[in-house]
């Protein structure tokens, strides 16, 4: 399975603007080849009224994706499943144990009947490995070795923890979107590419 | 009714072998006055792939008490004090509370610590019996049950393992190792202490149906 050491610190001498804009470039193509995952690690979600944490165990390809959410003591809480083509999942559904399932066109609309929050699961896709969501236009804040510090995007503002080498891309381990006064959290313990 | 004779006399001997099985159920939990144990808990999605894994230790005292203290790979805490449950998760910073009725995701130990007669309304118990181990089969009475299947192993009268198979067909096994039965405990361990700078987000129903400001975060600057 893919390596999993922390990366070396940063260069010493700061690039320059050109420097990391061409950084930026290629750790952006090199982040968009990875299309197919098994991530498992921590989210959470909080907001002022209401707040949950649960261990996941997320398995994702262009056409299928299945996230796994347990409990403190194991217990699987909740699956969601999707179905489609390009990473666009047009038929997913929420499974929790003892309910009947429930199936949607998207991702948001299942989580916000579970759960009550807008969560931005399409968006999330693609933050979790560093880059901006296609297709709506973003601010970005480089760190200095030109991976996302801080992006801004569809209202959400995304900040990135440190990063890790996985089979030689740099993907991030902690991703933390917050937007009016809620905060979803993602906490990548694992990350194995195929 | 139209039950043939035979259909009668074995579907009377299985619901003696089920009463058996429960009165012994109900025994050998009631000799758990209290309980101490390190666990392995592993947990595997339909198709056998490992889901979670954790380990960590625990302890309880009958009836509803008790702390389960998940060490890795994500250090949590799981506390009740007999009406609520509060779960401490350390890498969020945040503790949520529960009403202890309504905590679904500490079942383990609400089956080991809680009421077992409760319990034995919504499962039918079947037991096998070898020398000196248990091994107990839980299966919920009621169609929309999360699970499929319990299971609870005791080997020499000790808590050996558990085994939850829920409804989507994942399955949680929790293995106990240098288990301690019926040591005295310090009650002070069932209280939840809130440090510094943590949020407690109260989700219990009485305080939900106030409609009071829900989060009170602790010694928040």
């Amino acid at each position: 399975c893919a390596s999993n050491q922390r990366i070396t610190p940063a260069p010493d001498k700061p690039l320059s603007n050109a420097e990391l804009e061409q950084a930026w470039q290629h750790n952006l193509a090199q982040a968009r080849k990875v299309d197919s995952w098994h991530v498992s690690g921590r989210a959470g979600v909080k907001t002022p009224q209401q707040s949950g944490a649960v261990t996941i165990s997320w398995d994702r390809s262009p056409e299928t994706f299945s996230i796994y959410m347990t409990g403190p003591l194991g217990q699987t809480l909740a699956r969601l499943e999707g179905q489609g083509k390009d990473g666009d999942y047009h038929r997913v559904s929420l499974d929790v144990p003892g309910n009947e399932p429930v199936v949607s066109g998207s991702a948001e609309q299942l989580l916000y009947l579970q759960t009550g929050w807008m969560l931005p699961f399409t968006s999330l896709d693609y933050w979790m490995r560093g880059m901006p969501a296609p297709g709506n236009d973003y601010v970005r804040v480089l760190n200095e070795r030109g991976y996302l510090a801080e992006l801004h995007q569809n209202g959400w503002k995304v900040s990135y923890g440190s990063y890790r080498d996985v089979s030689g891309v740099q993907l991030p381990e902690k991703v933390r979107a917050t937007r009016e006064g809620v905060a979803v959290i993602l906490s990548i313990k694992e990350w194995e590419l195929p | 009714a139209g039950e043939k004779p035979a259909d009668a006399s074995s579907a009377k001997v299985t619901a003696l072998k089920e009463r058996e099985a429960a009165d012994e159920l109900t025994r050998v939990l009631k000799d758990i006055q209290t309980l101490q144990a390190q666990f392995q808990q592993t947990t595997m999605d339909n198709g056998g792939r490992r889901l979670q894994e954790s380990s960590g230790d625990m302890v309880l005292k009958r009836p509803n008490l008790f702390r389960w203290n998940v060490a890795d790979p994500f250090p949590q805490e799981v506390v009740s004090n007999g009406q609520q449950v509060s779960y401490y998760d350390k890498e969020m910073e945040q503790i949520t509370l529960q009403d202890l009725d309504l905590a679904s995701s500490a079942t383990p130990a609400l089956l080991l610590s809680g009421d077992t007669a409760a319990m034995l309304e919504s499962f039918a118990v079947n037991m096998a019996k070898t020398s000196g181990n248990h091994f107990f089969t839980l299966l919920p009475k009621g169609g929309d049950s999360p699970f499929q299947e319990l299971q609870l192993t005791f080997v020499d009268g000790r808590l050996s393992n558990m085994v939850l198979l829920d409804s989507l067909g994942s399955r949680t096994k929790i293995l106990f190792d240098k288990v301690v039965m019926n040591e005295p405990v310090k009650d002070k361990l069932f209280e939840q202490y809130v440090p510094p700078g943590i949020d407690v987000l109260d989700q219990r129903a009485s305080v939900m149906n106030a409609q009071k400001p829900a989060s009170q975060s602790v010694g928040k600057p």
